[in-house]
């Protein structure tokens, strides 16, 4: 009798058991389905470094609309002698391209120069910027109009850090408007060189289709402060992560492209190594 | 009709003068308002001065920055120069806690330095002092020629940076030291020494 109910129980958590089975599995299918049907962006290569082509595909969007893409790169820099600076050498800007700047735990409205073909100081008052600082974030905002011609530009933001700050973030947008084509797909082309090797995201909004994101995860053997570019002062990085100077720590620095000499960890060799490397007395980096 | 026609040419010229005026009015107000801010904008110079060599002799040439708006963290300089006229032979006495050079093609010599623990460096600071042996003709000259550039303590390039490169001539070699003609002088010299004294004496 005891092993009657003991059959019947063990069949009826069968059942249940198949039965969850069964409505999780359509629960997943239904979610798959659905997430196939949303607007989808990729990006290939899926592996690259500063310098290469990437094309970004979007797909499943509706047809012909307008679509936003935004590209954010944040970076973490150093707060040195009291000032924060971030600097992007040579990166391609499409034309009609929208820019947006954010520097955080900074006194005040930060100083912008912008070059194409020459330098040109930036400031609050600038025709087609507006500077705005918030005192409660402590933080100064820049935007731009729409850049109506291409090409590359370099720019470097000096900021007063506050206080106390060790190091200070800026947040770099880039908004384009884009058209889908009539199967609501689209591919746009962009040059990754001088983006810095941070936190790279990129949104492609419609006018009516939901948001789709995809994060890219750039890496440059030996760029150890994470600027896009291997030179000196990568090596001078290396070296104060080592010592342990404030502000160059693991938000600052990159220590997987520290790590360059073939031995585990990163450590003055490897600034040493590097800076062999940078004169041509080693081969590679490791 | 000629006439309209030539009224036309005459409006259209007319039209583009004063369209090259206002560009140009334009233009100079911008360089003019947008200089005393530039002015602002971290620069740097780094120089590298004239070398003279005698033939077959050795001189020293420093590269120095010599104007930073900010401090110096690090340094990335290549230094190129005809080898048929001078041969670099060292590289030494480099401000930087750190310092690294290579020829790795004659002629074209790279150097990089950085600042460790220490802090970053303020002007004057001295790249490296570098040291060339003459193996052209006299006469002979080469340009030394600077690229590169320099970081600020907050490792951003000076974006704004004057490289200023020099120039190594050979000059005539100092000559080799004639003993017998040092002793025939010291001989002259004793000779009229004696000649003079025994003239005084017998005065």
């Amino acid at each position: 009798m005891a092993e009657k109910k003991k059959g019947i129980v063990k069949a009826d958590l069968t059942r249940a058991c198949i039965h969850t089975a069964l409505i999780a599995f359509v629960i997943i299918c239904t979610a798959s389905l659905a997430l196939a049907n949303g607007p989808s962006i990729t990006v290939t290569p899926s592996n690259f470094t500063p310098g290469d082509l990437v094309t970004l595909n979007g797909t499943e969007f509706k047809a012909n609309e307008n679509i936003t893409l935004t590209t954010t790169v944040t970076c973490w820099k150093p707060v040195v002698d009291g000032q924060c600076e971030c600097d992007m050498e040579d990166f391609e800007i499409l034309p009609g391209v929208r820019f947006d700047l954010s520097v955080r735990e900074v006194k005040d409205h930060v100083s912008v120069y912008i070059k194409k073909g020459i330098w040109l100081p930036i400031g609050p008052g600038t025709p087609g910027f507006t500077f705005v600082y918030n005192a409660a974030t402590k933080t100064s905002n820049v935007s731009s109009v729409k850049i109506p011609t291409g090409g590359r530009y370099s720019i470097d933001v000096i900021g007063d850090a506050v206080d106390g700050a060790k190091n200070c973030t800026m947040t770099t947008t880039a908004t384009l408007i884009i058209q889908a084509d009539g199967s609501g797909a689209f591919s746009q082309v962009f040059d990754t060189t001088g983006i810095p090797i941070c936190c790279m995201r990129v949104t492609a909004t419609g006018e009516t289709s939901d948001p789709c994101t995809v994060d890219l995860q750039l890496c440059l053997k030996g760029d150890a402060s994470k600027d896009g570019h291997v030179n000196a002062y990568d090596c001078c990085c290396i070296a104060r992560y080592c010592c342990e100077i404030p502000g160059y720590d693991n938000c600052t620095i990159c220590c997987t492209s520290a790590d360059v000499d073939g031995t585990s960890g990163v450590t003055g060799d490897d600034a040493r190594y590097l800076a062999r490397y940078l004169v041509g007395l080693e081969d590679e980096l490791h | 009709m000629s006439y309209t026609r030539r009224e036309e040419e005459v409006k259209m010229r007319s039209r583009i003068v004063a369209g090259s005026l206002v560009l140009a009015i334009t233009l100079i107000s911008l360089i003019v308002l947008t200089m005393p801010a530039l002015a602002d904008m971290p620069h740097s110079s780094i120089i590298i001065g004239d070398l003279s060599v005698p033939q077959g002799g050795t001189a020293t040439v420093s590269i120095t920055i010599t104007e930073a708006t900010n401090n110096i963290s690090s340094v990335d300089l290549e230094l190129t120069y005809d080898t048929a006229v001078v041969v670099l032979m060292n590289v030494t006495n480099s401000d930087f806690d750190n310092f690294f050079w290579n020829e790795p093609t004659p002629g074209q010599v790279k150097m990089l330095g950085f600042q460790g623990a220490s802090a970053s460096l303020t002007v004057p600071v001295k790249v490296a002092d570098l040291t060339f042996q003459g193996v052209g003709g006299a006469g002979a000259n080469t340009s030394l020629t600077l690229e590169g550039r320099s970081y600020m303590g907050t490792g951003s390039p000076y974006g704004n940076i004057t490289l200023s490169s020099g120039s190594g001539y050979i000059v005539e070699g100092v000559p080799v030291f004639n003993t017998v003609g040092m002793i025939a002088l010291v001989g002259l010299f004793a000779f009229v020494l004696m000649v003079t004294a025994r003239r005084k004496k017998d005065e």
